[in-house]
Order: structure tokens, then C-alpha cells, then sequence
């Protein structure tokens, strides 16, 4: 591989690189890139020549571009709790605080283009939908129904949000329509009728059907609904908790936190892959209490939250090999990591 | 689809009893005598209309108080304020509901609001913690309306997972974090 980095002939303050790929015992070469960029987007750069090398040498898109947003949690002096969300490059750096809160944050969910996020916040005293996107607008209120509204999923093109709304004693899957704007639009309609606890829903990549978590069956399981309706169908049965699903990017399977029958009262719980086709639950963790599991949109990796010396901590690991990783933090709790989609953060100028 | 559902609930959870009482049902019948079972059908006996009469208002001497008790001058705010639950579970044990009596006396006494917070342990998922804490709280107001304190002067709240009073692993933590709390509303509506 050979580079080369020169003042830009276009742009005032910028930098032409060009990258060379060679197959070395076969002396050709294999690819070859040139990308500009403004002196101030080096880390820009970096990760998209990454993603390019890695596009060449693997079947797969690479997500060296992408972003992660997390929560944290902090014990201020004086005891008081802070809440941020923030949303970093996937490596952790460049990290920045889209909210800030003394009332707990959950569940942030990238809206398809990965320009915002919907995320709970409890700052109205209890649990209520709200949306902030990343160019630092105002946070926008998108839903406080009921007893409370919670666990958002935008649907795969972004004109629906999945969620759960308590009402009545009752907790099920609702859908509210958003404007093209990204507001709601105040259209919801109620895709699970039990009275059992329907939570948690996640979105299938074709947006025909969702996941979600139900304990109909007298302990947390996931189920599948389709969006047309019909009798949702229990997809998981091994173990006495599967909970919190989110489909794999293919839509071949779903990730959940899994609890076998023995060992929960030690708070064994970890991150299990499921495949539609056998339902057989492949355990990707090893701590205890693993939980919040997110896709790579590549499909290759996930990241979730674990403890590590009794705090909480966010770890990637590999869905197809034994990787696994913890991921540093330097203060209080991280947790609740959502993968972004993929950010279109360059455009190829040529086509050969 | 409110008060429907949760009668079903309702009924889900008495339907879990069912099993027992349809036992006990049957123990009651294996005892009694045959010659008990062999009774003729029905005696049919001749009766007049029966006669009501309405008592008049100003007639119906049955005092006020029993009625409607008069609130016992300062009765004590009750000391427990915290109601426990096991794992994944949401129903009040037999302590629960002994720890919840003197809280229907003094709530029905004192007319005062109150607001319910349901807890969960940190096992599991943080949005289906959210959904049993909920209930867990909604078990208690339930319980409280039951007995007869008026269902406008509760305030039900989850805070999941959110808020745990201990910190560290294990069950005798977890167990203090899985809680439903009633917390009295001054009459502005601030906790007190």
C-alpha cells in the first residue's frame, strides 16, 4: 500500500490523498483512491481510506465512518445524578453531548439517515419520547402518552416510530406516524392488543414486520408481529428470558439478552445471536449482566453494556468468531450504545 | 379497551388460583354423605309476594358515622412506605398486603394524594424493567382502590431500573432495588 499526501489544488485549507493498493507477489495494481479533504476532517479521512481498504479486501462495507451514541451517568459532587447523551465516532473519539440531563436518559434509536436520534428521557417525571438532531437544534418532544411512552424504533425508511405506551394498566406496541419533518404527526396506532407486557419493539430491514418482548407466555420472550396484523408469533423458546431484540442488518436473525434456566440468579444474562432458520440461541458474551445490544450495519460486530468493576461499561464483540473486547471509559457509567447507520461521510468522484 | 384489559388481567391472575380452588372444591364435595346428595329435587312452597316497604329518609336512623367514619384526629402518616416484590413478578405478597393496611386507614382518613413509584432490579433489559416497574406500582394503587381509598388521589410513576437504592450485585441488593414506594404529595402536589 502506498500514499501520498499533498496540499489540495481545490480547496483553500485542504489535502489531497492519494492511496495505492498492490498485490505484491503478483506485482499489479489492485485499487487505487484519491480523496480531498479540509485539514480540520483528518480523522474524516482516516476513517474513510479505512473503510475503502477494507470495502477492497472484505465482502463487506466497512465501519470505520459510523457513529455510536451512548449514555452516561454520573454522580456529580454532591451526590446529584447527570445524564448525558452523547454521540462519538465508533472508536470512542470526538465524543459530544447532544443532551444533558439530572433525570435518567434511555434508549436512544438512530433515525435511518443518521441525522438524529429519538431517545426517553424522564426530565417531565416520567418516561417520554423525545427527538434531537445531531446539528444541535432544540430536543423536540415526539410522544408522552399515557402512563408513560418508551422504547423507540424508527422504521427502516424513517416514517414510522415503533413504541411502548402503558395505558390502562396495560403495556403494548404502538406506531406513530411522522411527518417527512421527522414530527409526529399525532396519527398512532396500536399494533399489540394483550395484557401481558408487550415491550421493546425492533424493526425487521424489509419494515414489514417487528420484533419485540411480550411475557404472554409467563416469562420474557420475543415475538414477532407483522405489520398488516395477524396473531404475533413467539420466535424464542430457549431459555426463561429473552429480551430486547434488535434484527441483524441482513434480517437472517436477531440478537436478544438471554437468560438460560439455571444460572439467573447469579445475573448470568448475556448476548445471545438467533438465526430465524434453527431459533437456537448462540451465546456471544461472557460476562454477567450483558444487556442493550447493537449491530455493527455491516452485521459483523455488535456493541453492548456490561459491568466491569461494578460499573457499567460498553464491549464490542464479533458475531461470527470469539472477539471480544472491552471498550475504556473514565468515569462513571456508559451504557445503552446504539450503532449509527452508515454516514455517507465521502462520495466517490469516479466510477472505474 | 382500558377497564377490558384490566379485568383480564384480572382474571389472568385469578385464573392462576384456579387449579387449587377447583381441588379444594372437590375435597368439600367428596365429603358430603351420600344420602345428603340423594335429596329430593325441590320442595315447592307456596308464598305470598314478599311486602317491601321504603323507609322514609327522615325515618332512616342509621347515624352518619357509620357511614362515613369521621378521620381519627392524627392518625400517623404509617412508618413502611416501601412494598417489595420478587423476581419478574409484580403480585403483592401477604406481607405487602399487611404493610399496605394501615396505609388504606390513613389515606382514607387524611384525604391526602400520594404517588406511587415502581422499581426494578437491574437484571434484564432497562425497557422491560420499565414495563414491570410499572405494574408493580399499578399493583399497589390497585390494591389501595380496592380497599376502598378513592383512585383520584394516586399518581403512578415507573423509574425502572433508574433509581436503585443499593448499588452492589446480588440478591439481597436486587431485592431492596425491586420496590414499589408510596411517597405522600403535599397538597401543592410536592413530594413530602
Amino acid at each position: 500500500m502506498l500514499g501520498t499526501v499533498n496540499p489540495s489544488t481545490e480547496l483553500a485549507d485542504g489535502l489531497r490523498v492519494r492511496l495505492e493498493l498492490y498485490d505484491v507477489h503478483g506485482q499489479r495494481l489492485l485499487d487505487a483512491w484519491e480523496i480531498s479533504s479540509d485539514t480540520g476532517q483528518l480523522r474524516d479521512l482516516a476513517h474513510t481510506l479505512s473503510d475503502l481498504l477494507y470495502g477492497h479486501l472484505s465482502k463487506a462495507r466497512g465501519v470505520f465512518a459510523t457513529r455510536m451514541a451512548y449514555i452516561t451517568h454520573v454522580e456529580e459532587e454532591g451526590g446529584a445524578a447527570l445524564y448525558r447523551l452523547i454521540v462519538a465516532d465508533v472508536d470512542g473519539a470526538r465524543g459530544r453531548v447532544l443532551r444533558e440531563s439530572h433525570k435518567p436518559l434511555l434508549s436512544p434509536a438512530w433515525a435511518p439517515d443518521g441525522k438524529s436520534l429519538a431517545y426517553v428521557s424522564f426530565e417531565q417525571g416520567r418516561a417520554a419520547i423525545f427527538r434531537q438532531s445531531l446539528s444541535g437544534d432544540a430536543p423536540q418532544l415526539l410522544l408522552s402518552e399515557g402512563e408513560y411512552s418508551s422504547a423507540p424504533a424508527f422504521s427502516p425508511d424513517g416514517s414510522q416510530l415503533a413504541v411502548a405506551v402503558a395505558q390502562g394498566g396495560n403495556i403494548d406496541i404502538h406506531l406513530l406516524s411522522l411527518h417527512a419533518s421527522g414530527r409526529a404527526d399525532g396519527k398512532m396506532r396500536r399494533l399489540t392488543r394483550h395484557f401481558a407486557v408487550d415491550t421493546e419493539p425492533a424493526w425487521l430491514p424489509d419494515g414489514r414486520s417487528l420484533l419485540f418482548t411480550s411475557d404472554r407466555g409467563g416469562s420474557p420472550q420475543i415475538y414477532r408481529v407483522a405489520l398488516d396484523g395477524g396473531q404475533p408469533e413467539r420466535i424464542s423458546f430457549i431459555g426463561n428470558y429473552n429480551a430486547g431484540a434488535v434484527a441483524l442488518p441482513d434480517g437472517s436473525g436477531f440478537l436478544a439478552v438471554h437468560s438460560g434456566n439455571a444460572p439467573q440468579a447469579e445475573g448470568q444474562y448475556n448476548i445471545a445471536l438467533y438465526r430465524f432458520a434453527d431459533k437456537q440461541p448462540r451465546i456471544l458474551t461472557g460476562n454477567t449482566l450483558d444487556e442493550s445490544p447493537t449491530v455493527a450495519p455491516n452485521g459483523i460486530m455488535l456493541m453492548y453494556a456490561t459491568r466491569y468493576e461494578g460499573r457499567r461499561v460498553l464491549a464490542v464483540a464479533a458475531l461470527d468468531s470469539d472477539f471480544r473486547a472491552r471498550l475504556p471509559a473514565r468515569t462513571g457509567d456508559v451504557s445503552e450504545p446504539a450503532w449509527s447507520p452508515f454516514t455517507g461521510t465521502w462520495q466517490r468522484l469516479d466510477t472505474q | 379497551m382500558d377497564s377490558s384489559t384490566t379485568i383480564w388481567r384480572r382474571v389472568y391472575s385469578t385464573y392462576r388460583l384456579l387449579p387449587i380452588l377447583v381441588l379444594v372444591g372437590c375435597t368439600q364435595l367428596s365429603e358430603i354423605p351420600r344420602s345428603a346428595q340423594r335429596q329430593p329435587q325441590q320442595q315447592v312452597v307456596h308464598q305470598s309476594p314478599l311486602q317491601v316497604r321504603k323507609i322514609p329518609r327522615a325515618v332512616n336512623n342509621i347515624p352518619p358515622e357509620a357511614v362515613q367514619p369521621a378521620p381519627p384526629i392524627g392518625l400517623p402518616m404509617p412508618a413502611a412506605s416501601l412494598v417489595y416484590f420478587r423476581f419478574d413478578n409484580i403480585e403483592l405478597t401477604l406481607a405487602s398486603r399487611r404493610l399496605l393496611a394501615p396505609w388504606v386507614e390513613y389515606l382514607k382518613a387524611s384525604r391526602r394524594s400520594v404517588r406511587i413509584e415502581g422499581h426494578a432490579d437491574e437484571r434484564g433489559t432497562r425497557e422491560y424493567n420499565l414495563a414491570l416497574a410499572q405494574l408493580r406500582a399499578e399493583s399497589v394503587s390497585r390494591y389501595l382502590v380496592l380497599q376502598g381509598v378513592p383512585s383520584a388521589n394516586f399518581e403512578v410513576v415507573s423509574l425502572g431500573e433508574e433509581v436503585p437504592v443499593e448499588r452492589g450485585r446480588g440478591e439481597q441488593n436486587w431485592a431492596r432495588n425491586r420496590r414499589a414506594h408510596i411517597i405522600v404529595l403535599a397538597d401543592g402536589g410536592e413530594a413530602r
